[in-house]
């Protein structure tokens, strides 16, 4: 074996496994969270509030609950800011501004959650004197604007810059083109970047522990203290006893096959995304 | 969808809104009407909106004035109480808070000596003074039931000419108050408290929140006033006193007991001293098979094992407990490390939580540490049996924490119950409070989510504290009981007592 052939087998070998070592500590995470949840899964976990600690049964309904809402009401508030952001930087490309703006989303989505939970627990929560499961929501938003935002960007820039000029050509508007023209085309891909960044805030625990506070009963009203499931995950695994250390698993079993499916539902419009554009 | 069903739609829409909007305020405004209250004289028997009612004293009439027990006021008029009394103990001044309005209490207050009355901050004379009849306090009736806006009207017996009845038609008012509490603070009684709040609210109806983020996040989230109560395990230090920034209460509800727990083979029950546990966690004890363990452990086998000791990380209460301990019975200990939430610890492993520390423990052989008692039984953790000041040794119970408390305590019961001096206590016991701002009108807080809040604590304090045994909690001396109940009775709303 020459040094070359040499090389080139070791670095292969590092390669691969680094790319197996990859997919072994999902499956282990996965296998553990997995082996570990499903035993504790019943009905009820699915539709009762929890127990009082030290007595048996109960579920994470309202943890359930609470991260449907908090994560949707996010959405809500953050989509429009991201998505006009992505618009502007992309049109804007190579402007000194959008520059900026890029630079600051990008910034943000670096900013620690901790950080983003001071921040909400500071300015809403002791602002307005309540937790609420509201100013989680608006906590969550600061981090879903910038990933929206510079998904947006990406998948408008990959938009064939032919066909905006058709359009132009056709006398289009610019306010036309866009809309009829680059969003449009990326609608699928736009949908999907909504996708990953609400998977992204749905397991964020850090905020919710400043802003949500947590509660033991199923909530509704978004002005009150809700649990989520990341939330209710610490409490249980930092409680005494042994059952909620079990229901911590099953939780954590929820909460990943949840993330999961977002993540997995996004990843599939992508690749709808790309065949349309072939 | 059409532009006409949009419009259908929308207009539905304001409709439904507006429907929202008034239906509530309309209903509210039907509620407000009258209650109609007679007295008889010299009879315990009153009828209260027509049904019979029993005194706890005879209403009778003094100087041409009909006086009544204080209790009944409260009860049938809703009024908030609360006394003050001269050193001897006896009342020298009855304050009232009467709601005047759904969000208002309008603050009475009587001297029994004086027939100057304040009527919120205002002096008003009397023509008869509130007295004393077989030990209750008797009030003016017309004088109060005039406050509130009612109609006082007599009968009189033809044969004598004296009062023989009093009718009072008095508005009643509705205070809307929330079924909603929250609360955060200490871990080491969450499991109390989730137990009692879940009891509390199937049989009152109130939903209290409760969420364990430690003694210090408690105290913190109070500050804010983010939450209606706090809860923590050490009662306020002077800076966090000064921080608050107005006088808040400490109302104790179980008495705990931190134990050591040790992770060695065969789970034997140690015995430890305060000298011993302090050189172990200053490091000057650094193995099992030390003498002065062995000393105190005759008959069991100690491991030739180091020691590796486990304290909190976070600031706890649970800490301030166990390092308050060693202070006081450890002249050493007091001197190098001293009393705290979070103390600098000469030697060790650090968990966070109580859990955390469990934790540690069930994983490093030859591990100690220290945690609430709950935490050691529910996790089948061993613990050490404490010999306490008498020289007895003292297994971790409910009982043997609960003696602890059974010492002469100060008016607002922020006292340490460590070392205690009673012979069968277990020395490392303590209360956990509930903390509450004695001022409940603060940062837009409502009339109802003052009653709210006191209505819970006095739940606490009396039918709450059967939960407290079934969860090894220590139930609160009656003595101590009696103390707390009388700061929340000193609660007040815009400086008039808040009604029951």
């Amino acid at each position: 074996m020459t040094r070359r052939t040499f090389k080139n087998n070791v670095m292969g070998l590092l390669v691969a496994a680094s790319a197996g070592l990859l997919i072994a500590v999902l499956a282990v995470i996965l296998w553990h969270i997995f082996i570990s949840g499903i035993r504790y899964l019943n009905w009820d976990f699915f539709t009762k509030a929890p127990a009082p600690m030290g007595e048996s049964g109960g579920g994470v309904f309202n943890a359930i609950v609470g991260t449907f809402l908090i994560t949707f009401v996010a959405a809500a508030i953050g989509t429009p800011f991201g998505i006009f952001a992505g618009i502007y930087v992309s049109e804007h490309r190579g402007q000194r501004f959008a520059d900026i703006v890029r630079l600051c989303a990008d910034a943000l989505q670096g900013v620690p959650s901790i950080v983003i939970g001071i921040f909400g627990y500071t300015f809403l929560v002791v602002r307005f004197r309540s937790y609420s499961a509201l100013s989680a929501s608006i906590a969550l938003a600061f981090m879903f604007v910038p990933t929206t935002a510079r998904v947006t960007e990406e998948v408008l820039n990959l938009v064939p810059s032919g066909l905006k000029e058709a359009a132009y050509a056709l006398g289009a508007r610019p306010s036309s083109v866009v809309w009829n023209v680059s969003i449009k085309t990326a609608a699928s891909g736009i949908t999907s970047g909504l996708m990953t960044s609400m998977a992204r805030v749905a397991g964020e625990t850090a905020p919710l522990l400043f802003t949500a506070f947590g509660s033991r009963y199923i909530e509704w009203n978004m002005l009150r203290p809700m649990s989520a499931l990341p939330l209710q995950i610490y409490i249980y695994a930092s409680s005494p006893y042994p059952a909620l250390q079990q229901q911590a698993w099953s939780a954590a079993f929820v909460l990943v096959l949840l993330i999961l499916l977002l993540q997995y539902g996004a990843k599939h419009l992508i690749a709808r995304v790309l065949r349309v554009k072939a | 969808m059409s532009a006409t069903g949009r419009r259908i739609l929308s207009i539905v829409l304001v409709a439904l809104i507006a429907i929202g909007l008034v239906v509530p305020g309309a209903l509210a405004a039907s509620a407000a009407s009258t209650k109609t209250i007679v007295l008889t004289m010299e009879s315990t028997v009153a009828t209260v909106a027509g049904s019979s009612v029993t005194l706890d004293a005879a209403p009778f009439v003094a100087n041409g004035r009909t006086m009544i027990p204080i209790r009944f006021v409260a009860e049938t008029m809703g009024a908030g109480v609360s006394y003050t009394t001269k050193a001897n103990g006896s009342v020298s001044q009855v304050s009232l808070g009467l709601p005047d309005s759904p969000t208002t209490l309008k603050a009475i207050t009587l001297s029994l000596s004086s027939t100057t009355a304040t009527v919120d901050g205002q002096p008003v004379t009397l023509d008869t003074t509130p007295t004393i009849r077989q030990g209750r306090t008797f009030l003016p009736i017309r004088f109060i039931a005039e406050q509130l806006g009612a109609k006082v009207t007599y009968t009189t017996d033809p044969s004598t000419g004296r009062t023989k009845t009093i009718t009072i038609v008095l508005p009643i008012v509705n205070v809307n108050v929330p079924t909603q509490l929250s609360g955060a603070g200490a871990t080491f009684p969450l499991p109390l408290y989730t137990r009692m709040f879940d009891v509390y609210n199937s049989s009152i109806g109130t939903r209290v929140n409760y969420q364990g983020i430690g003694s210090g996040g408690g105290i913190k989230a109070l500050t804010d006033k983010t939450v209606d109560f706090g809860a923590s395990d050490a009662f306020l230090t002077v800076a966090e006193t000064n921080a608050m920034g107005a006088p808040v209460l400490h109302i104790p509800t179980c008495v705990g007991a931190v134990v050591l727990t040790y992770n060695l083979d065969g789970n034997p029950t140690l015995r430890l001293d305060a000298k011993t546990v302090s050189d172990i966690y200053m490091g000057t004890i650094t193995n099992w098979r030390d003498s002065r363990i062995a000393a105190l452990n005759p008959g069991v086998t100690l491991p030739d094992l180091t020691i590796t000791t486990i304290h909190r990380s976070d600031s706890s209460g649970t800490t301030s407990i166990f390092t308050s301990y060693l202070t006081a019975a450890v002249p050493a200990w007091k001197s190098t490390v001293g009393a705290g939430k979070a103390v600098s610890w000469p030697t060790g492993l650090g968990g966070s939580g109580n859990a955390g520390v469990a934790g540690l423990v069930s994983q490093h052989k030859g591990a100690i540490g220290y945690v609430e008692l709950v935490y050691a039984i529910s996790s089948n953790l061993p613990f050490a049996t404490m010999r306490n000041s008498s020289g007895n040794f003292i297994v971790p119970s409910l009982a043997s924490s609960g003696r602890a408390a059974q010492v002469q305590l100060p008016d607002d019961l922020k006292v340490l119950l460590v070392n205690s001096n009673d012979s069968q206590a277990y020395p490392i016991s303590a209360f956990t409070w509930l903390l509450v701002y004695r001022e409940q009108k603060y940062a837009g807080r409502t009339l109802g989510q003052a009653i709210a809040l006191k209505q819970m604590l006095n739940w606490v304090l009396t039918t709450g504290q059967s939960v407290n045994e079934g969860l090894g909690y220590g139930k609160l001396p009656e003595a101590a009981v009696q103390k707390a109940q009388k700061l929340v009775n000193s609660m007040t709303y815009n400086g008039a007592p808040i009604p029951d």
